[in-house]
């Protein structure tokens, strides 16, 4: 789903080179101008739903799409008729302009999801409409602008459009794979299959969001600039509803998030309404129940479905032949689980430590983990908070709060049900809310931080409900969690894709290594979401540590493990202080919490009631009478 | 200011269908999960069911409509046991599409059984108008009116006092745990969506003979019905009420005050400003934001 992992690329390029070269010499062979100006139709929905999908992969459906195709138009258009701007730069200022909206649109829109989100693009892109229909004095409203000048005076006949366009769509999707197979790709694919658990490892939804909405509003800009001028007639027509949902059919239909998808999508639904011609009056009626029915029956997208039909035919085929390297059943995996001898060899030690870095270079997160850290001095204090409150309304769920962490140490957070530990910790994290006071980390102060500036800081935490990404491989969680310290930038992206790929291999390693060190190395290959949960448990753990925390939080890693589970996961946390990452413990489970912890904090009702060793806190009065209850003079008295 | 009391009543008539739409679409929502984008076509194809009802037949007309909603719940309803229920699962964009098609599917179908040619039903009701103080009001004006509240008064005491009310409420707030309680919460989806769906129909049936019956006429209320239920907040009752009367005074005045021309852009900036200022909506509560 994510990216070929065996060297099958090969025959894929092939293929790719042979689609083209059949594009270039299509037009001489077919000479049908009909199907050359179809084929053009065709090109300009690659491009928009291409564009539309790129909001699609960070997990955000847009009903504005045709807003920045239209604003492109305009913007062309206008220029060249009245202020005989040449076709170039009126191009260059479509896309420019369009991006610019995007902009403007995403701050405004970005922090809004699923239906509200939907909606309010869908009210931006009428609003659009409905000032390109009555600012006539700009746009000569439902008249439109005639007689739009050709790119250039050669260009006569479908020819040289179909070429240029040809040209775009070879460009776009180019630069769209090259995308999607580096950080920026991996990133969107986090944030696409769970934000929240993104965020915690450091990636910025925001962040990529807005970019997937500059490169998508650039893309329709430009193909609305295209439109423009092939047609050289404009009206406010661009600006419809129907052409937004043509276009996201195309995207959905074909297999949303996939690149292949939207191309065939593209093609797939410029064809058949052509081809339903003869249905007549049918002919919308057949449409909408064609895709009401790929909806039922292909809920993931044409593209997605045919490619999984193929891989279970080339399965079927390998399956006749026996199975050299089987997946084991979960029983002797679990074996092997828990008889395991871990030995932490130095690549291991590298992976955690970061030092799997580019001779140096900028690409990774280098100066902040592990090694590091163990230099430090173990008494020095690593987070400090002072005074913390968290109010929800009347409710003070943690109440003046006062906490140390030390570099290097194993701190516990225990107390009854409703103590105000998940809330503590996602006060620190950045999840939640904080009412008042100040935590510090290193001297900085962190209030007004996000989950995942706080991550790529190094403050990194795993969440009470297990949260993984479900539907990508185990190996692929830990190189997507890697994703939020990597600092590729869109030009690494686009332009060099030798040091893409030099990060990827990086990130891969990283995630090997963890793989070995939790213990699911045999699991690599399988779907997140098919783990047992126990291991999935464990994955968790491997993803906050692939990206390479300073200070890692769990927030109750033991609910629901099995005692034989839970020593592992002792042995392992020992195993992660040891290797210089200060950890915070949320958590029930005494024997945990008992077996592993340097200090324990005990809280109860939002306060701060114990602190101390674990000794010290098994013999506190008041923790006691927390989790006991204090004994009454005049209740019966049971032990009797 | 005759004028302007005129154009306020004229508002609240369209505020009060605008409220009827929001109403359903917004207990489908916050129930199923699913935008649906056919609700204006269950509107448009009540108008036409009356129309052929009432023209044909010779039923009165308070008759005929209630023969066409009852027509719509049961199309609704075995649309929703074909369409949504086996897409139940799968994320929001997947129902939205399938819903998108259904709209296409209907709209067009209308156009092919009934040709695209504007119909008028006539009024089934006097012309003459009746005078209260300085502002005039014809009687089937007076019957949209009072019918709206009713059907909105109904539903609401339907919600809050019987029993599957109750056990649409509580699938509304916690699907897992209504089920768990013992509530169908299949019936419950395909209830609901009939439901929502009938009220639409009370909705296009009650304005059919005050204007024309064309196929495309759903698609500008589903439009509409988005703008009250996001401004409303999604999934609240009283929300999508006051939304779609505000929506509706605010259109009749701005169009009659402002300019004409950005009449239907009114929804979409009320749209854009609620959900700027105020993600949740005027009465929603909980935050769905990101």
């Amino acid at each position: 789903m994510t990216r070929p992992k065996e060297p099958v690329i090969r025959p894929i390029q092939y293929s790719i080179l042979v689609v083209l070269a059949a594009a270039l010499i299509a037009p001489q062979v077919v000479d049908d101008q009909f199907v050359v100006r179809l084929a053009i139709q065709a090109g300009v929905f690659i491009l928009l739903a291409s564009a539309h999908n790129l909001l699609m992969k960070v997990g955000l459906l847009s009903l504005g799409p045709v807003a920045f195709y239209g604003l492109g138009a305009y913007v062309s258009a206008i220029l060249t008729t009245r202020y005989e701007v040449s076709f170039l730069p009126a191009f260059l200022a479509a896309g420019i302009a369009a991006t610019v909206a995007g902009w403007i649109i995403g701050r405004l829109t970005l922090r809004l999801r699923t239906a509200y989100f939907v909606l309010v693009t869908l009210g931006f892109a009428e609003c659009f409409r409905l000032v390109a229909l009555n600012w006539i004095e700009v746009t000569n409203g439902p008249m439109g602008i005639a007689a739009i000048p050709p790119p250039a005076p050669w260009f006569t006949g479908y020819l040289p459009y179909y070429y240029f366009i040809l040209l775009l769509v070879a460009l776009v999707l180019f630069g769209l794979y090259c995308i999607e197979h580096s950080t920026i790709g991996r990133g969107m694919l986090a944030l696409r299959e769970n934000e929240m658990l993104a965020q915690s490892v450091g990636i910025s939804s925001f962040r990529y969001m807005m970019l997937a909405a500059l490169l998508s509003s650039f893309i329709m800009g430009l193909a609305g600039s295209f439109y423009a001028h092939f047609f050289q007639f404009l009206g406010p027509e661009i600006l419809v509803f129907d052409l937004t949902i043509t276009i996201v059919v195309m995207v959905i239909a074909g297999g949303r998030a996939t690149l292949a998808g939207p191309v065939l999508g593209a093609i797939l639904f410029t064809v058949l309404p052509e081809l339903l011609r003869t249905a007549q009056e049918w002919r919308m009626a057949i449409f909408g129940l064609l895709l009401m029915i790929i909806m039922l029956f292909m809920p993931d997208g044409i593209f997605p479905t045919l490619n999984r039909l193929a891989l279970r035919l080339i399965r079927d085929r390998l399956q006749r032949r026996p199975q050299t390297d089987a997946i084991s059943t979960p029983d002797s995996e679990l074996q092997v689980l828990t008889e395991r001898k871990l030995t932490l060899n130095n690549e291991l030690h590298k992976a955690l430590s970061g030092a799997f870095v580019t001779n140096g270079s900028h690409l990774s997160r280098s100066n902040h983990v592990g090694s590091r850290v163990r230099l430090r001095d173990r008494s020095e204090s690593l987070l400090v908070s002072k005074d913390l409150c968290v109010y929800f309304g009347g409710v003070h769920a943690v109440e003046r709060i006062d906490l140390e962490v030390k570099a290097g140490e194993v701190l516990a957070i225990i107390g009854p049900n409703g103590a105000g530990k998940t809330t503590m910790l996602n006060a620190i994290t950045g999840f939640g809310p904080i009412t008042s006071g100040k935590i510090w980390y290193q001297d900085k102060i962190l209030n007004k931080l996000q989950p995942d500036e706080l991550a790529r800081q190094g403050i990194v935490r795993t969440f009470q409900q297990t949260s993984l990404f479900l539907k990508v491989s185990v190996r692929d969680n830990l190189v997507l969690a890697h994703t939020g310290s990597e600092q590729a930038t869109l030009y690494t992206s686009l332009f060099r894709r030798d040091l893409s790929r030099q990060i990827q291999q990086e990130a891969e390693v990283v995630a090997d290594c963890i793989l070995e060190f939790i213990g699911l190395k045999s699991y690599g290959a399988l779907r997140a979401g098919k783990l047992p949960y126990g291991s999935q448990r464990l994955l968790e753990l491997g993803i906050a540590l692939a990206s390479q925390p300073q200070l890692l939080l769990l927030d109750e890693p033991a609910a629901g493990l099995n005692p034989a589970e839970v020593n592992d996961l002792i042995s392992l946390i020992g195993w992660i202080r040891d290797e210089g990452i200060t950890v915070v413990l949320v958590e029930h489970d005494m024997k945990l919490v008992m077996g592993i912890s340097d200090r324990v904090v005990v809280l109860d009702d939002g306060k701060k009631i114990a602190e101390g060793s674990p000794d010290e806190i098994r013999t506190d009065d008041r923790v006691i009478e927390a989790y006991l209850g204090k004994r009454s003079e005049h209740a019966p008295n049971i032990e009797s | 200011m005759v004028g302007f009391l005129q154009h306020l009543l004229n508002g609240l008539l369209i505020g009060g269908i605008y409220a009827l739409m929001g109403i359903g679409l917004t207990l489908i929502f916050g129930v199923m999960n699913v935008v649906n984008f056919a609700h204006g076509q269950f509107y448009m194809l009540a108008a036409f069911a009356v129309y052929t009802i009432f023209t044909l037949t010779g039923v009165p007309y308070p008759m005929a409509l209630i023969i066409s909603a009852l027509l719509v719940a049961l199309l609704a309803a075995i649309i929703e046991r074909l369409l949504l229920k086996p897409i139940r699962n799968e994320p929001i964009d997947v129902s939205m599409l399938a819903t998108i098609g259904l709209s296409i599917f209907l709209a067009n179908m209308a156009q092919i059984i009934w040709d695209p040619t504007p119909k008028d039903i006539g009024l089934p009701f006097s012309l003459l108008g009746i005078q209260v103080g300085p502002i005039s009001l014809t009687p089937i004006r007076v019957f949209v009116l009072v019918s709206a509240l009713l059907i909105i008064v109904a539903s609401h005491l339907f919600l809050q006092r019987t029993k599957v009310g109750k056990a649409i409420r509580a699938t509304f707030q916690d699907r897992e745990a209504a089920a768990l309680m013992g509530v169908n919460t299949d019936f419950i989806n395909t209830f609901t969506f009939s439901w929502g769906a009938g009220i639409a129909a009370l909705a296009g049936g009650l304005l059919a003979p005050i204007f024309q019956v064309f196929p495309t006429m759903g698609a500008i209320v589903t439009a509409k019905s988005f703008a009250v239920v996001i401004v409303g907040g999604l999934g609240s009752f009283p929300g999508a009420i006051l939304a779609g009367l505000l929506l509706g005074v605010a259109e009749s005045l701005g169009a009659a005050y402002i300019s004409s021309g950005y009449r239907d852009a009114i929804a979409f900036i009320l749209i854009i400003v609620v959900l700027l200022l105020r993600p949740t909506g005027l009465l929603g509560k909980e935050g769905r934001v990101g």
